[in-house]
């Protein structure tokens, strides 16, 4: 089984950090690293990919050292987030020179480059010049570059920056196909929409530090004593203020807030746990009827920036 | 430094690819042509003094000549053998700075093309970012820089090639047949040049390539100063430290062998300060070019495969 190990991983750039001490075990299936720009994220795919040695610390993929031992990329495809183009080439061109350096000769490395190409959906553009190509044609040449040789572990940087949505859909389909396959799929991302919808095996990353790993609902109960807010509408807006007197008689409250545009209380805690666990029971003892529980805070998005934002977590 | 034991298994499937990718970017590259330009101007406007000078192709023909066994052969105006001139004086003296016209062709221009050839095969893939990826790929550092070297070599001896042989035939035209045929050895000691030149600059070049971002600059800094200057200016054992002195024992001893009478260690910059010749064993040269090739390889993949990302 693959397996992609960093171990007290740290990256310097001069006197500049790009990762400090990052612990990682990595499986098969869909791991998400995220994290805002400059946050570690590609530097730490650099050292799984043997493309950057880290200055402290060890990374193996499948037992092997990426940065001293080539071997180890027969079994790995990077997609990197930026263009890497020989633009003279065509697209079945470009794919077919890289099988050729995974020891495909010219014709099975032509053969492998059209299918790849065509399930991507480049049937036609595959002859014409890459220059000629626009992003979403590049992202996907990029993606058949890293996936024809079949590898086992998948290496994504900001794979849907710049796809068109079809294009999204395409690669979020392929991605849970490799997943299945039981590929490593890395992808790193701060298009949290689209890792929230692939996988819950998230690694969140800031200033080069890693803020947690893991399961993006274990994640949340790490959080359960960051503060979130809560919004309550009873079907009957007139009960608005009834609920709003009664949550704050509540040591778990901190604050409450009516929103007569909207019809919402916006309740904030700072025991999540607590308050879903209490609140359904004061509504049935109030007897009040409740249209809608929501929590913009339940979203990949919220749990990132509440990390991001240096909310420290116990 | 990475080194596959099956290098010369993968060869026959890797090398094909690169080279042909190599190929295409040296002959779409814009510079390539003004210098191929820049070295067949000379050679046309030589051609048109020879025209004007004795004229030829059924035109005002202003040659002496006589008829030796059946063969035509020319003289000058000075009653000199018209090939015997126009092969070491002009075609030689032109291609290498030995002779009656200043040579520049192949010295300037043609270590240009060498230069500019090496720098963008290496430094294209670090600009267009190909290099992040093939570092991600099952290819050594010694494969990606030994199959661009070779496809440099190859491009830029097909080039000055071509070029030599044109300005030969150009030239000893004027020779006639007989003339063209009699001076071949001078021929082949320029083409001898072209392919020792080009195995130890390219692979300096590359070298400098690998490790430098602004290649072109530096390698011709390089060239300028360390080939162009030490052979002048240090008659002793430092010369052995440059490509120059290995080239110039080459000619020496190419020139030596046509029998022209009038060569000496001094005008190839082969005597030290006593007079005595330091020239290199043409035999021993040739793997001084080896070895320089070989090293700045070895050099070269470490660079590569140590370089991060």
């Amino acid at each position: 089984m693959s397996e992609i190990i960093l171990e007290n991983v740290t990256k310097s750039y001069g006197n500049v950090q790009g990762i400090s001490s990052i612990n990682l075990s990595i499986g098969p299936g869909i791991t998400g690293i995220l994290g805002p720009n400059g946050a570690g994220k590609s530097t730490t795919m650099k050292v799984i990919l043997g493309l950057s040695k880290p200055s402290i610390g060890s990374v193996t993929v499948n037992d092997i050292n990426p940065f001293t031992d080539w071997k180890s990329r027969k079994n790995i495809g990077f997609v990197p987030e930026y263009d890497c183009f020989y633009e003279h080439m065509t697209g079945i061109e470009y794919v077919s020179y890289f099988l050729r350096m995974h020891d495909y000769n010219e014709e099975e490395a032509g053969k492998i480059a059209k299918k790849e190409l065509s399930e991507l959906g480049l049937e036609e553009a595959m002859y014409r010049r890459i220059r000629t190509y626009s992003r979403g044609m590049r992202q996907k040449t990029k993606v058949a570059r890293a996936t024809a040789f079949n590898p086992s572990i998948l290496v994504l940087d900001e794979p849907f920056q710049g796809a068109d949505p079809s294009t999204r859909h395409l690669l979020m389909e392929k991605m849970k196909k490799w997943a299945e396959e039981g590929k490593i799929v890395l992808i790193s991302s701060h298009i949290l929409n689209d890792v929230e919808n692939l996988t819950d095996s998230i690694i969140l990353i800031n200033n080069g530090k890693m803020l947690a790993s893991g399961n993006r609902h274990e994640i949340r109960k790490l959080m359960a004593n960051i503060p979130r807010k809560v919004n309550v509408a009873p079907s009957d807006k007139s009960k608005m203020r009834t609920i709003a007197k009664r949550m704050l008689d509540e040591e778990w409250i901190t604050s409450v807030n009516i929103d007569d545009k909207e019809g919402e209380i916006v309740l904030e805690t700072n025991k999540s746990e607590k308050f879903y666990k209490e609140l359904p029971k004061i509504i049935q003892k109030e007897k009040i009827g409740i249209k809608k529980i929501n929590s913009d805070d339940d979203s990949l998005d919220s749990l990132y920036e509440k990390l991001v934002e240096g909310v420290q977590w116990k | 430094m990475e080194i596959s034991s099956d290098f010369f298994r993968r060869f026959k499937n890797l090398f094909p690819p690169i080279y042909k990718d190599c190929m295409y970017r040296i002959v779409k590259n814009k510079l390539t042509w003004v210098m191929i330009v820049m070295l067949l101007l000379p050679a046309v406007l030589v051609f048109y003094g020879g025209l004007m000078e004795y004229g030829t192709f059924g035109l005002d023909d202003k040659r002496q000549h006589e008829t030796i066994d059946g063969n035509k052969v020319y003289y000058n105006e000075y009653g000199e053998l018209m090939h015997e001139y126009l092969a070491q004086e002009i075609f030689y003296g032109f291609s290498t700075g030995l002779g009656e016209l200043p040579g520049f062709t192949l010295g300037l221009f043609g270590i240009l093309l060498i230069i500019m050839i090496s720098s963008e095969i290496i430094g294209e893939e670090y600009t267009a970012k190909t290099m992040n990826i093939l570092r991600t790929t099952p290819i050594t550092s010694f494969e990606i820089l030994a199959y661009r070297y070779l496809s440099a070599v190859i491009g830029t001896i097909a080039i000055l090639g071509a070029y030599t042989l044109i300005f030969y035939i150009m030239i000893m035209q004027f020779s006639g047949i007989h003339g063209i045929m009699k001076e071949l050895d001078v021929l082949v000691l320029v083409l001898k040049l072209i392919v020792l030149e080009s195995i130890a600059f390219v692979g300096i070049f590359c070298l400098i390539a690998v490790y430098t971002k602004r290649a072109f600059i530096f390698s011709f800094a390089y060239w300028l100063l360390w080939e162009g200057l030490i052979p002048v200016l240090a008659p002793n054992i430092l010369q052995k430290f440059t490509v120059s002195h290995y080239l110039n024992s080459i000619e020496f001893d190419g020139a030596k062998s046509i029998g022209w009478g009038d060569v000496s260690e001094g005008m190839y910059f082969l005597e030290d300060r006593a007079g005595e010749s330091i020239a290199t064993e043409p035999l021993a040269a040739i793997f001084a070019f080896l070895f320089i090739a070989s090293l700045t390889l070895f050099i070269g993949s470490i660079g590569i495969s140590n370089r991060q990302f």
